[in-house]
């Protein structure tokens, strides 16, 4: 699923880029012959193992080769699957403890999702897949606060999951309150994990709420109550808030309503946010648009008609050629928003696509690596 | 003063824009269908380029034998041609992008030829196919030491033209290579020396580990068997070199093909834009194999027409580009391999005396 913070690509390495023989490419393909996971630079995974969480959903663990260089609990990852010879980047947050060196994270089904899908129907153990860096700042910082509140919606629960297990870790009497609201009793994602760890650790508190839609097949928790987040739940769960660190990832109701508030009563700095859903909201191309240049810092709002014309705005200099679409030297990644194609009026809102910024209209916010 | 053919009628202004249109809606329909067979099918040509490439140097470690030096020539000559063809100039269009594969990707791809990706894309995807056949622009209009239209001016030192011709076809991998240092400009003193050296400097590292690769190393690891890698080597280089030079001549320069003004260029339109590509570019008639081969650039009209639509899908686009030229009475160029190249001889060897003397062109 889409995420708003900046998922990190590796950037291609000029100094092994040769040619024939001798390249990077050449040798990831002579040797993976014989060690299919084997590659200079690019860090591939094999699949060890898939559960079924819930209904539409999967848990996926991958066992990756020796570029895999970690993460930090509550990061996400870059996953690249390879779908009718396209090769799709979707961010998923790391569910398992960093040390194993197993990647796990959970994939649930999105409406007309073609990489969510495609994993929870096509995907095989022993299939080879690909993973960028982990990235993320939805992770405690320094040192494991004593008070946590930490806030799950749907498939939110991934970093939630693994924020609680490392605080746990490292702070075995550290005061962790959980609450996780989901469609119903059999849509907890990771929750037989989460009543596992609840049973070792009697400092972690969970609270599953469904919000009364109809189960589904699948594991049902048995103790839930009803209700969607609101302040009474805090008061009840959670009435030293003041003095918890609170980390909420769900889906963008949830996130709006955990905002508004810590807005409200002075809780917003102990607030850490990661969002699950769209990353933008689609507007009219009439409006201006928000400009994000991930590499150089820059942002602008703008209303030119072409990211190329945005970006000089702006004062970069990105290459460029003929301006009209043909020699693609200008092309670079859109790390997410929507835009249009100025000639063939296709609108592209994939994360991670490849695009002529010389024909390309903002017609969102936009976030390019340049 | 440019060349001009008078087997294609001249269009109104809202004819221009129909053309235009039906080619812009030619090329919205064939993207519409471009997928996964694009993808598996270029993956293979990938494949085939590497699997010769090990066949073909793997023989002529065995060189010594003849058999295996010819074979292995052949081999490794065929690699070259379909990684310099169908699957380097093509991934350079940007033509596999959509992909997302790092291997494949246009902005990045080196293929295993001396120039540069880099180099190549400046003095080919963006001056050529932007310039396409502009006088004074578009410098693949003689590679800056052949003439071949009435707007360079003869000198006595073209009557070297067709030996010329001969040499930048051998070699025609540096010339190719050195191109884009636009050299000849230097010379006329509108491209300063510094810059030129700046561009040496970038370039350097590929071209000597071009040459390195082919005549240093792998001879180096033959051990006493070298000669036969060594000469195997060149002997692959000089097959893809001449292979290409006939090829990518055919495009631009047999009889009809015609020469734009840069006045021409002023305010001009998609539509107008489309009519120089056709009019500027001739194809090459012939069977799978040889469009294979080719690189698809048997296909230039096509191939001018849609530069990032995958060339595979050419051959499916011709009879239907071809059918809209013949409705709007444009003269749509194409002959056999023999046809056209010799068009191409006749044109250097014109071009290669002075005007009073060459024969009606």
């Amino acid at each position: 699923m889409n995420m708003s913070a900046t998922s990190t690509q590796s950037t291609s390495s000029t100094a092994s880029k040769a040619m024939g023989l001798l390249d990077e490419h050449w040798i990831d393909f002579a040797v993976s012959h014989v060690r299919p996971l084997f590659s200079l630079t690019r860090t591939k995974a094999r699949v060890t193992a898939i559960h079924a969480e819930t209904d539409d959903a999967i848990r996926i663990e991958l066992a990756p080769n020796r570029n895999w260089k970690g993460h930090r609990p509550g990061q996400f990852v870059l996953l690249k699957v390879a779908i009718g010879g396209v090769i799709h980047e979707r961010c998923y947050s790391l569910i398992h403890d960093p040390a194993s060196r197993i990647v796990s994270i959970a994939v649930k089904r999105q409406p007309h999702g073609l990489v969510s899908n495609w994993l929870n129907e096509n995907l095989r153990v022993g299939d080879v897949l690909e993973l960028g860096m982990a990235a993320g700042e939805f992770t405690f910082g320094d040192a494991v606060p004593e008070k946590i509140f930490l806030v799950a919606g749907g498939s939110g629960v991934t970093p939630i999951y693994s924020l609680a297990e490392a605080a746990l870790r490292e702070r075995p009497d550290a005061d962790v309150v959980l609450a996780y609201y989901a469609r119903s009793a059999t849509d907890f994602i990771l929750a037989e994990k989460l009543e596992a760890l609840a049973a070792k650790h009697p400092s972690l508190k969970i609270t599953f709420f469904e919000d009364g839609l109809p189960t589904t097949p699948g594991y049902a928790v048995t103790n839930t109550r009803p209700g969607r987040f609101c302040a009474e739940h805090v008061a009840e769960l959670a009435s030293d808030i003041d003095a918890r660190e609170i980390f909420v990832c769900g889906p963008p109701g949830l996130m709006n309503a955990v905002s508004k508030f810590c807005e409200a009563n002075g809780h917003a700095a102990r607030l850490h946010l990661e969002n699950f859903g769209p990353a933008f909201t689609a507007r009219s191309a009439e409006g201006p648009t928000e400009v994000a240049f991930t590499r150089t810092g820059l942002t602008t709002i703008t209303e030119a008609p072409t990211l190329l014309e945005a970006a000089e705005q702006a004062g970069l200099k990105p290459a460029f050629g003929c301006r009209m679409g043909i020699c693609h030297t200008c092309t670079c990644t859109k790390v997410s928003g929507v835009v249009r194609d100025r000639v063939t009026g296709a609108i592209d809102d994939a994360p991670g696509s490849r695009i002529r910024i010389c024909v390309s209209e903002p017609v969102s916010d936009v976030r390019i690596e340049l | 003063m440019t060349t001009q053919s008078t087997k294609s009628r001249q269009l109104t202004r809202d004819e221009i824009e129909a053309f235009g249109a039906e080619l812009d809606a030619m090329r919205r329909d064939v993207m519409s269908r471009v997928g996964e067979s694009d993808a598996v099918y270029i993956r293979k040509v990938q494949s085939f380029v590497r699997y010769t490439e090990i066949a073909g140097r793997g023989l002529l470690f065995a060189g010594i034998f003849p058999p295996a030096f010819i074979a292995g020539s052949a081999l490794l000559g065929i690699s070259k041609i379909v990684d310099n063809m169908e699957l380097g100039h093509n991934v350079m269009h940007g033509q596999y992008d959509w992909l997302n594969d790092p291997t494949l990707r246009g902005n990045e791809y080196e293929w295993d030829s001396a120039c540069t990706g880099e180099a190549w894309r400046h003095s080919h995807n963006f001056m050529h196919h932007t310039y396409t056949n502009v006088v004074g622009k578009d410098r693949d209009l003689g590679y800056g030491v052949l003439r071949l239209t009435d707007d360079e001016p003869w000198q006595p030192k073209y009557l070297f033209n067709p030996l010329m011709a001969f040499a930048l076809a051998v070699f025609f991998q540096w010339g190719v290579a050195f191109h884009d240092l636009e050299t000849d400009r230097v010379m006329k003193g509108e491209k300063s020396r510094e810059q030129l050296w700046t561009e040496v400097k970038q370039n350097f590292p590929k071209w000597a580990r071009q040459f390195g690769k082919d005549y240093v190393l792998f001879p180096l690891l033959a051990g006493p068997f070298f000669l036969p890698v060594l000469l195997g080597n060149m002997t692959a280089n000089v097959i893809r070199n001449v292979w290409a030079f006939m090829i990518i001549f055919c495009g631009h320069f047999t009889t009809d093909a015609e020469t734009f003004s840069e006045e021409s260029l002023a305010n001009e339109t998609r539509g107008d834009w489309y009519v120089r590509q056709l009019r500027g570019s001739s194809n090459l008639e012939g069977g799978k194999v040889f469009h294979f081969f080719s690189g698809n650039l048997s296909h230039q009209i096509e191939h001018h027409m849609f530069p990032d639509v995958p060339a595979i899908r050419y051959a499916e686009l011709a009879p239907k580009v071809r059918e809209i030229c013949a409705r709007y009475g444009q003269n749509y160029n194409t002959g056999s391999l023999w046809t056209q190249f010799s068009q191409v001889c006749k044109r250097i060897v014109t071009y290669s005396v002075p005007p009073q003397l060459a024969t009606a062109h």
